[in-house]
């Protein structure tokens, strides 16, 4: 018998099955031979414990720690009372435990070792995929603004065409910056680059990387003089309000008013961005924020439905939540939370001046 | 005529890529010549004497962190690096092998040349006497009078803020890493602080920006550093 992942003794296949000799399975007692692996005493026939019982059980004693339990039921129980053949039969427990050890041990080794192996591919594998899609849409990037430039001047027909291959050429880059955050995301290879800093830096790095999405909204930052330092990744923050920018950009007509707030709510910095547009299809507020959902799977608007699962993966690494509401006056508004600590004094220094 | 133009050595080995840049610095009047190795790229750095290098970190013959180190150990011609890689640590570390600036891939003709005159300004005015007076916006910085105007008035900065103004100033244009900002300002005890260097540029952002959360001059380049732009597009 070995035991499973919890610790519970299991009878192997070959316990179980149908003896040579035709007799059924061997009938033990479970509860005895728990007792023997957890105690890593004998137990059973001719045991100081339940001597009653018609079977004898050995703890697999190895070096580490008990691998199993060995039960023997002799046809001849006398030959168990026999000291030199219970040395025998301990010699083969102990035998048998030194074995099983070792067969644990070579499969623990390959789980590591195939471990490292997936994860050295799905980096690479990553790494390449990164690098041979951003480097032809580098390319038309480049080029399509090159025709722009051109001299003589492109007509203006020509001109609209070549704007348009650079603006698909910029929103295929950034899909595909979506699609593998979220491969890195989901393959829980991403180690958070916790920092403790403003959140007003972010903010002003997310909304200038927004500010062609949003230059036809009205955008209103709220942010209060005194908030703490919050220990986050900066890099995926941004990616988060980056997202939640460009949804409100993209899903609501322009002049629309778009505001980013940020207030201390108990233990929690707690994060909004909320529009006056049309807001999110009432009953899918939670379904937006799975992977390839949409708010609505038939709008024009282009998109894949990645941005919020990527926020809400982000979010909650960060040991923080995610939610998306309809505001009362109209208009969709998602908050976020990141846990607040105690952040590090500031390297304060006197108060002396320039002048 | 032809002698008087800079010269430019661009390392990179998509074809495509070399394409565009070369006509975009051409458009600029630089003489570009193309390098599809690091090996040749390095050897057109010492005999071409470049006033700039445009260097791709991908490519196949090797790492553009070591040429960068290589390079810097007899030549201060300015670099700037184009970066397909995801990690911002790639950039960090070609900063601070000397880099003197990066674009990510996929990046704007525009971005580039912007970078590029940034740059060569830079180089130019390395030798410009010191002393002479700094404006970005409506702030004006007299370094021979420590003196920091905003619209016309005084603006009072600490000592740190002060050496984080001047420092940024001094690199106008060019990405400063937040390890280069700690060893400059801070000293090299407290290479693990960095939230000081966020704190401190949050309070001069307070000081001399109009709007702290939407600043237009001093930038951040998340998870890198700091830029100061002088001129922002409008």
């Amino acid at each position: 018998m070995l035991p499973g992942e919890n610790g519970k003794l299991r009878l192997t296949s070959a316990g179980a099955e149908p003896r040579a000799d035709g007799a059924g399975p061997l009938a033990v007692d479970m509860g005895i031979a728990q007792w023997a692996f957890d105690k890593g005493q004998p137990a059973g026939f001719g045991t100081d414990t339940l001597p009653g019982s018609e079977v004898l059980f050995i703890p697999l004693r190895a070096p580490i720690r008990a691998r199993g339990v060995l039960a023997v039921k002799a046809n001849n129980r006398r030959l168990l009372r026999i000291p030199e053949q219970r040395q025998l039969l301990d010699t083969f427990a102990a035998l048998i435990a030194i074995a099983l050890e070792r067969v644990h041990y070579v499969g623990v080794a390959q789980d590591a070792l195939v471990r490292m192996e997936s994860e050295r591919l799905r980096n690479s594998l990553l790494a390449a995929l990164s690098h041979d899609l951003r480097t032809p849409l580098t390319v038309l990037v480049g080029l399509a603004e090159s025709l722009s430039l051109a001299k003589p001047p492109l007509a203006a027909a020509q001109a609209e065409i070549a704007a348009a291959m650079t603006d698909e050429a910029h929103r295929m880059s950034a899909l595909v910056s979506n699609l593998l955050d979220m491969a890195r995301i989901e393959s829980g290879e991403v180690t958070l680059h916790l920092e403790w800093q403003p959140l007003e830096e972010v903010v002003g790095a997310a909304v200038r990387a927004s500010r062609s999405m949003l230059q036809h909204h009205k955008l209103e930052v709220r942010l209060p003089r005194d908030l703490p330092l919050v220990r986050f990744d900066a890099l995926l923050i941004e990616r988060v309000l980056v997202n939640l920018l460009e949804n409100a950009g993209k899903y609501t007509p322009a002049g629309s008013h778009v505001t980013l707030s940020a207030e201390v709510a108990g233990d929690r910095l707690r994060v909004n961005v909320a529009d006056d547009g049309p807001g999110l299809p009432p009953g899918r507020e939670e379904a937006v924020f799975q992977k390839f959902a949409r708010g609505n799977p038939e709008s024009a608007t282009p998109g894949v439905g990645l941005g919020l699962a990527i926020c809400r993966a982000i979010v909650a690494a960060h040991g923080g939540e995610i939610s998306g509401r309809n505001r009362h006056g109209g208009g969709a508004s998602f908050t976020f939370t990141l846990p607040l600590g105690m952040p590090p004094a500031a390297g304060l220094e006197a108060a002396t001046s320039n002048g | 005529m032809a002698d008087l133009n800079p010269v430019a050595i661009l390392i990179e080995d998509e074809r495509q890529i070399r394409r565009f840049v070369r006509g975009a610095l051409e458009a600029e009047g630089w003489v570009v010549h193309e390098a599809e190795t690091f090996k040749v790229g390095l050897t057109d750095a010492g005999t071409r004497k470049p006033d700039l290098i445009v260097l791709d970190l991908g490519l196949p013959d090797g790492d553009g962190i070591e040429l960068l180190r290589d390079l810097r150990s007899w030549s201060n011609v300015p670099v700037i690096v184009l970066s397909a890689r995801v990690s911002e640590t790639d950039k960090i570390a070609a900063l601070d092998a000397g880099a003197d600036d990066y674009l990510t891939k996929p990046f704007g003709i525009g971005e580039l040349l912007a970078r590029v005159r940034a740059a060569s300004r830079r180089r130019r005015d390395a030798g410009a006497a010191a002393g002479s007076v700094f404006e970005f916006g409506d702030v004006s910085l007299d370094l021979s009078l420590r003196l920091v105007k905003k619209a016309g008035q005084a603006v009072h900065l600490t000592p740190i803020e002060y050496r984080l103004l001047t420092l940024l100033v001094s690199n106008a244009g060019k990405v400063v890493t937040h390890r280069q900002i700690l060893l400059d300002v801070w000293g090299p005890s407290h290479a693990g602080d960095g939230h000081y260097v966020r704190v401190y540029m949050g309070h001069l952002r307070q000081k001399l920006e109009d709007d702290p959360t939407q600043p237009r001059h001093i930038i951040t380049e998340t998870a890198v550093g700091y830029r100061l732009v002088q001129s922002p597009a409008p």
